[in-house]
């Protein structure tokens, strides 16, 4: 606004200003030589925005506060999980793939993976463990009249192994 | 008794199959008494009792378990208890005919 109407506050007359009155700057009425001030014409003093109360710093301590505790919680909660979550995973690749076996025998070339009728997951590999698809493992004992043998003396035939007990 | 194992042997007789027992029992003696009675004609391993090495090695925990093992070492089939004599018969011709001797 390139002119602005005020009020004198003592005789009434209207002041037309060429300017911009900034709020509490002052202007002079030409007709009674009073000084006012554009924004209190009229009206009781104001108290000024600067007396009313503010925090230190202008931010609530609980502003601060609560976003620091929680932040906390997420590292401490975050690390937690984050070395629990190594263990398990330590653990796993802990787990021993075949057992011993009770004799030594000899390392096949691979066999074909799966047999007719499956029973179970086939958690096999060529390595020597107790699973289906795994290298069985060698036994090397006694027979009932005490004669030794091994199960690898049947290599070359398919071997049905029955644990059994007569009860 | 036994006899599924029996007319097993016997079907199978000059065909590249054996059938291996591991027999647990505590009475060494008793047993052999047991393999005359029975015509008990298949060979065993001595386990030496329940907790001997041959079926601790094996994981077994319970009788009867079977394991049908191919001509090349690798074990095909794993059963806790039998799974009776058909499947048995269907799992060892199976074998069998792979390595073209059915």
């Amino acid at each position: 606004m390139s002119a602005i109407r005020l009020t004198c506050p003592e005789c009434d007359a209207t002041v037309r200003l060429s300017r911009d009155v900034s709020p509490g700057k002052k202007v002079r009425c030409p007709k009674c030589d009073a000084v006012f001030s554009p924004d209190n014409s009229g009206d009781l003093p104001r108290r000024s925005k600067s007396r009313e109360k503010q925090p230190v710093g202008g931010v609530h301590p609980a502003l601060i506060v609560v976003p620091a505790v929680a932040a906390a919680l997420l590292v401490y909660g975050g690390t937690v999980a984050a070395v629990i979550i190594k263990e398990k995973r330590a653990n796993k690749d802990d787990q021993v793939a075949a057992s011993a076996p009770v004799g030594s025998g000899p390392v096949l070339a691979k066999g074909p993976n799966m047999g007719p009728g499956a029973s179970g997951a086939a958690k096999g590999n060529s390595t020597i463990g107790l699973n289906v698809g795994n290298i069985a493992p060698d036994i090397d004992g006694e027979d009932i009249d005490g004669q030794r043998f091994k199960l690898s003396d049947y290599r070359g035939k398919v071997v049905v192994i029955d644990f059994w007990g007569n009860w | 008794m036994y006899p599924h194992e029996r007319s097993l042997v016997q079907r199978l007789e000059g065909k590249p199959f054996a059938l291996i027992g591991v027999n647990s029992d505590d009475d060494r003696e008793a047993l052999k008494q047991v393999l005359q009675e029975e015509r008990i004609t298949w060979r065993s391993f001595w386990n030496g009792g329940l907790g001997g090495p041959i079926s601790r090695a094996w994981r077994v925990q319970g009788w009867p378990s079977i394991f049908i093992i191919d001509a090349k070492g690798v074990i095909r089939q794993k059963y806790e208890g039998s799974p009776g004599e058909q499947q048995l018969n269907r799992a060892v011709d199976a074998l069998l005919k792979e390595m073209g001797a059915n």
